[in-house]
């Protein structure tokens, strides 16, 4: 249902967008994750024919994004990152509005737009203006005018950012009705969203593809090492040495922390936690072993790499491949944000000062407290990346990873 | 066509939802009706010679307000919808560029055509005084008040496009409109000569006295259609450049 070939786009001089092709099947949900100022927006933008691309060719609906436009529009349903809504309509009214736009038949109009309605939860605010609505209903009002006249293709910029935890998984409720017939590309930066959602993930840094890959597959191919994580009571040096000695093992570490996480071990009964790294599946040995050899094994754990895992290696290993490319090609100019960690800018800026004041004194109070509360529960999700990276501060070579904070910039 | 109504209805709705609309129409009849009165009562009081007046017959204050009212009108008009980014719905909806441009204009026009038909009655009230119309140049009159009303939409639509500040933009618009309006008039006043002739033909306010006076000229109309065209068009090559960047 799309098909982006050798989507290119240059702003200026710099390319925010470069050579990305992929393909979206029928029916499939697709993740487009990337650090803020990939390329996510400008790519999907492409898609939409919103922006008109540099070179390369797209596909949308079996339709050209370039030569036939409006077949591609009258089959696109897209949410922008920033949710366009005429805030002094109410929500019907505006989904009329759209509905109309969208050329949906006038007899089927009304029923229609009671059906997204109630499939977004908006039905509740059905009569209220829109820009006294708190986030979570604008963003799937914005949701549901992007599925008003039932479109082969949905994209969705960003679907759930600037949300409290319930407003997430209301949304995300919603995207998973949606899927089935539809054909959707959503992008995020936030991991546990492709995850819940996609079948499949596109993983884009500085313009450029790194991975498209079903999120099984990429989790077993970042799998060709295996970590194990165990607790066991014995001797701990002893128990050390045994565990390097066996075959495929490759490092051995005690944790300095071994309470378990339910709390209740400690260190006190001679109890340590270890972490196995080896180039192969070590678990039936480890536990072989340390039984056979008396000791008490109290938990044994396969640390499969997560999605999170995956991403930062990726990025990082990019990032630190991407150093010796720019010493060579300068007509490739990125904006350098030195150390700034614009990463976690958009999720600080989530929070609507403007929104605070429009709402009504009383009954959205509770609401209005749940705002409050979108700041620290975004930070959590969204800021992983972030820190993760620059905690980490090095890349799979243990080459430090001096430009780790410019793909965080956020000028897309 | 059906799209261009569509945005239009939404653009009305959008003025009468907020009040800066009849803000901005009481603000014109206000001083429409202040002008009114000065025409009435200096010296012949004669019902058609005081609409001819009003009219902008061989001067520039109603022409003035409308210009004003026309820029402060339209300048919300495209900057909102770039600020609030609702132009990019509107840009991936099965749309054209022109047909948006067009709805808007069209539901500035009929706003207009209210506040004008609201200034009828200066007419009913010269009737009431006893004043003997001539309807001719009384609805040739209103004919150019519209397509001067019209023109100045275009200028403003135009400013709006080139910036999302709306105060940007009603800046920009007022001193544009200005220069094509009067200007040039008030740069060669009293003389003659065919460089004076060609700046008045060229300038907006020449071609009102015609109108204002009963002539329908045909060349008066086109003129003032033309530019109209000229900005409406120039405002969505703009519109869509701007998605470009």
């Amino acid at each position: 249902m799309i098909d982006a070939e050798h989507l290119t786009k240059y702003y200026g001089r710099r390319a925010a967008v470069r050579d990305v092709s992929f393909h979206v099947g029928r029916g499939e949900i697709v993740g487009l994750l990337g650090p803020n100022g990939a390329g996510k927006t400008t790519t999907m933008r492409m898609l939409t024919g919103y922006l008109p691309m540099s070179s390369g060719k797209a596909n949308v609906a079996g339709f050209d994004v370039s030569d036939k436009p409006m077949e591609v529009r009258k089959r696109l349903g897209y949410l922008p990152e920033t949710v366009p809504l005429y805030t002094d309509m109410t929500v019907r009214s505006y989904l009329s509005f759209t509905a109309k736009l969208r050329a949906v038949p006038p007899k089927a109009r009304n029923r229609r737009i009671e059906e997204v309605m109630a499939m977004c939860r908006v039905t509740e605010v059905a009569g209220r203006t829109i820009g006294k609505l708190s986030r979570g209903y604008r963003q799937r009002v914005g949701l549901a005018q992007a599925i008003v006249h039932n479109p082969d293709v949905i994209i969705l910029d960003e679907p759930t950012v600037g949300l409290d935890p319930r407003q997430i998984i209301e949304t995300r409720n919603v995207i998973r009705d949606l899927a089935g017939d539809h054909s959707m590309i959503l992008s995020t930066h936030i991991l546990s969203e492709v995850n819940t959602l996609c079948d499949r993930v596109i993983i884009i840094n500085r313009g450029r593809v790194l991975v498209d890959d079903s999120l099984a597959n990429l989790q077993r191919q970042s799998a060709n090492s295996s970590r194990l994580q165990m607790l066991v009571r014995g001797p701990q040096a002893e128990v050390e040495m045994r565990l390097a000695s066996l075959p495929g093992a490759l490092k051995v570490s005690v944790l300095e922390d071994n309470t378990a996480e339910d709390g209740s071990l400690t260190n006190r009964d001679g109890i340590s936690r270890f972490n196995l790294e080896a180039d192969q599946d070590l678990r039936e040995l480890v536990a072989h072993t340390i039984i056979a050899q008396g000791w008490g094994l109290l938990e044994l754990r396969n640390d499969a790499p997560t999605l999170e895992d995956i991403f930062v290696r990726l990025i990082s290993s990019d990032v630190a491949e991407d150093e010796d490319v720019e010493l060579s090609t300068p007509l490739m100019d990125y904006p350098d944000s030195g150390g700034r960690a614009v990463g976690r800018g958009r999720a600080f800026q989530t929070d609507d000062d403007d929104e605070l004041e429009d709402l009504p004194d009383t009954e959205l109070d509770d609401q209005e407290a749940d705002e409050q509360v979108v700041t620290v529960a975004e930070l959590g999700d969204a800021a992983t990346i972030a820190p993760l990276v620059n905690a980490n501060g090095k890349n799979a070579k243990g080459k430090k990873v001096k430009a780790a904070p410019a793909f965080l910039d956020e000028d897309e | 066509m059906k799209n261009t109504y569509y945005i239009a209805q939404r653009e009305l709705y959008a003025y009468f939802a907020s009040p800066i609309a009849y803000v901005i129409m009481g603000t014109f009849l206000l001083f429409s009706g202040l002008v009114f009165h000065l025409f009435l009562t200096s010296g012949a009081a004669d019902a058609n010679f005081t609409m001819r007046n009003w009219f902008g017959y061989q001067n520039f204050v109603t022409g003035l307000l409308v210009l004003l009212f026309g820029s402060v009108l339209t300048t919300r008009l495209i900057a909102e919808e770039l600020r609030t980014g609702t132009l990019e719905l509107l840009f991936t909806s099965p749309v054209r560029n022109w047909q948006v441009i067009l709805g808007k204009f069209a539901a500035t026009v009929v706003l207009y055509i209210v506040l004008l038909l609201l200034t009828f009655y200066y007419v009913l009230l010269l009737m009431l005084l006893g004043g003997q119309f001539d309807w001719g140049p009384i609805l040739s009159g209103y004919l150019g008040l519209l397509l001067l009303g019209c023109t100045f939409f275009a200028v403003g639509m135009f400013a709006s496009a080139l910036s999302e500040s709306q105060v940007i933009g009603a800046v920009i618009a007022i001193i544009l409109s200005f220069v094509i309006y009067i200007a040039g008039p008030l740069l060669v006043q009293q003389q003659t000569g065919a460089v004076a002739d060609a700046i008045n033909n060229v300038s907006l306010l020449g071609h009102i006295d015609n109108l204002a006076s009963g002539v329908l000229d045909l060349r008066d109309i086109v003129y003032y259609i033309s530019i109209t065209a000229f900005f409406l068009f120039v405002a969505t090559r703009l519109v869509a450049m701007r998605r470009a960047v």
